[in-house]
């Protein structure tokens, strides 16, 4: 019994250690990491995002467009003013190749009609601009359910919109841009 | 029987309609005013604040006086362009004035020409929310918003759906999963998405927008379809007529009223001009049978 019990004891030892090594050699996969940190990027985002909206009155059902107005664009003033120094790439930087390729995926699979259709409304007048807000006058063009069911799950407060071929990150709060990542859309000829 | 009854009623419609490649005044009466029914109406791309919504308004409001409906689902694009306080008020206030001021409630989807925001507007009854459900009497209304259709939606309509114990379930959101109009069509992307749950759930009917005419659409899957984006543009002429299209109309603006009572739905589109374009009653579907999941 005492024979058995070692015998086990070291089988388990050896069991350990051989889960050890394997860990400690499974290669990172570079591009779920890039991912990681896009999610952990946005992330911080939202968190500044709550953290400013904290220190203003909420924003509440009323008849009064005004306020409601006002609201949004005291937010984005201080959103701009606390990401004073953001950049195109903040949040999409390192993930950049395979959002295009998600983008190119689910182009490719689409006939050249639907492909058309999906980007018909788009806006292609302003080219986007990182803290600029989202043009009051321009349609909030669909973003297909099938792309959105394959692009990384965004938190509330930020959502993907298209303007042009870029893909951007858009503040649904502040109507800001927080994020561009160009030319994600790929060409399509008729 | 009375479902075949109803089909032939809608159908004697229908013919009536077409047969004279337009809509004709003098069509079947659609909407009954019963008595405890839930009357409502369904307007589309309607806040332009052109005169041919003002109009249109004026329609629904002289129909009111005889047909008492209690409230207006608006099915997006519910003020276009600029988005300024005066823009709720040249667009949305002031067309619809009596409407409000004789306490009728507008419910608003979404559209891709509104500002996300504008969710908060208090008189459109979203409670800051950009999906959201309400009910009346037998009746439970799903408000989408088809400009993101994304994993979280899907998922609180999942359950919403399969919560509710309404005998009629009826959606509403901005872009049509089947549609004939030249501009847009059938939104295929969020079709294969929601199609699935209304069909599982047991939606009896959708009402969507965004293709600037009026189309009834032969049942898809058992479920009826409106399309009815009409409610201030128009795009004349637009309306390619498809093995879809049951009847359609794409010559002047247009709302639709819509009575339920007990297991039927009556419905009625009327025209600026107020002409009567379409008309019918449908009966409601036999609920699906719950899967286990649901029991």
């Amino acid at each position: 019994m005492t024979v058995f019990r070692s015998k086990f004891v070291a089988i388990s030892a050896i069991q350990l250690i051989c889960a050890a090594v394997a860990a400690a050699q499974t290669p990172v996969n570079p591009e779920a990491e890039a991912m990681a940190l896009f999610s952990k990027r946005v992330a911080a985002y939202v968190a500044l995002q709550k953290k400013v909206e904290s220190t203003m009155p909420s924003q509440k059902s009323t008849g009064d467009p005004e306020r409601i107005k006002a609201h949004v664009a005291e937010l984005a003033e201080r959103m701009r003013s606390a990401r004073a120094d953001a950049k195109a790439g903040d949040c999409f930087a390192g993930a950049s190749d395979q959002f295009r390729r998600i983008i190119k995926e689910d182009a490719r699979e689409r006939s050249v009609r639907d492909a058309f259709a999906a980007m018909q409304e788009v806006p292609t007048r302003t080219a986007p601009r990182v803290n600029a807000s989202y043009p009051e006058t321009a349609a909030l063009a669909t973003v297909p359910p099938l792309i959105l069911q394959r692009l990384q799950r965004l938190p509330d407060g930020v959502e993907y919109r298209f303007m042009g071929r870029d893909l951007i990150l858009r503040d649904t709060k502040a109507n800001l841009i927080v994020d561009v990542l160009p030319g994600a859309v790929p060409t399509v000829s008729r | 029987m009375r479902r075949f009854v109803a089909s032939i009623v809608v159908g004697l419609a229908a013919i009536a309609l077409t047969a004279r490649g337009d809509a004709q005044s003098g069509a079947p009466s659609g909407v009954p005013n019963l008595k405890d029914s839930l009357k409502f109406v369904a307007i589309g791309d309607n806040g332009t604040g052109d005169k041919p919504q003002y109009d249109l308004a004026e329609k629904m409001n002289a129909w009111r006086r005889q047909f008492p409906f209690e409230l207006v689902i608006m099915l997006g694009d519910n003020i276009y362009g600029r988005q300024r306080p005066q823009d709720f008020i040249d667009k949305f206030e002031n067309p619809y004035k009596p409407l409000l001021d004789a306490g009728v409630k507008f419910y608003a989807a979404l559209g891709n020409h509104d500002s996300q925001e504008n969710r908060f507007y208090k008189p459109w009854n979203m409670n800051g929310e950009r999906y959201y459900t309400f009910s009346r009497k037998n009746v439970k209304f799903f408000v989408l918003d088809s400009d993101y259709m994304d994993p979280k939606q899907l998922q609180w309509l999942d359950h919403e759906l399969k919560t509710s114990r309404d005998d009629w379930k009826i959606a509403y959101f901005h872009h049509p999963l089947y549609s004939s109009g030249g501009r847009h069509g059938s939104e295929v992307d969020l079709r294969v998405t929601l199609e699935p749950l209304f069909v599982k759930y047991g939606v009896n009917a959708v009402y969507s927008g965004h293709d600037h005419v009026y189309e009834r659409l032969k049942p898809q899957k058992g479920i009826y379809y409106f399309v009815s984006g009409s409610g201030g543009q128009l795009r004349p002429g637009d309306l390619r007529k498809s093995p879809l299209t049951e009847v359609g109309y794409d010559a002047e603006q247009t709302f639709m009223l819509n009575e339920i009572a007990g297991d039927e739905l009556f419905f009625q589109v009327i025209s600026r001009t107020g002409r009567t374009v379409d008309a019918g009653v449908l009966p409601r579907q036999p609920k699906p049978k719950p899967t286990d999941a649901q029991r």
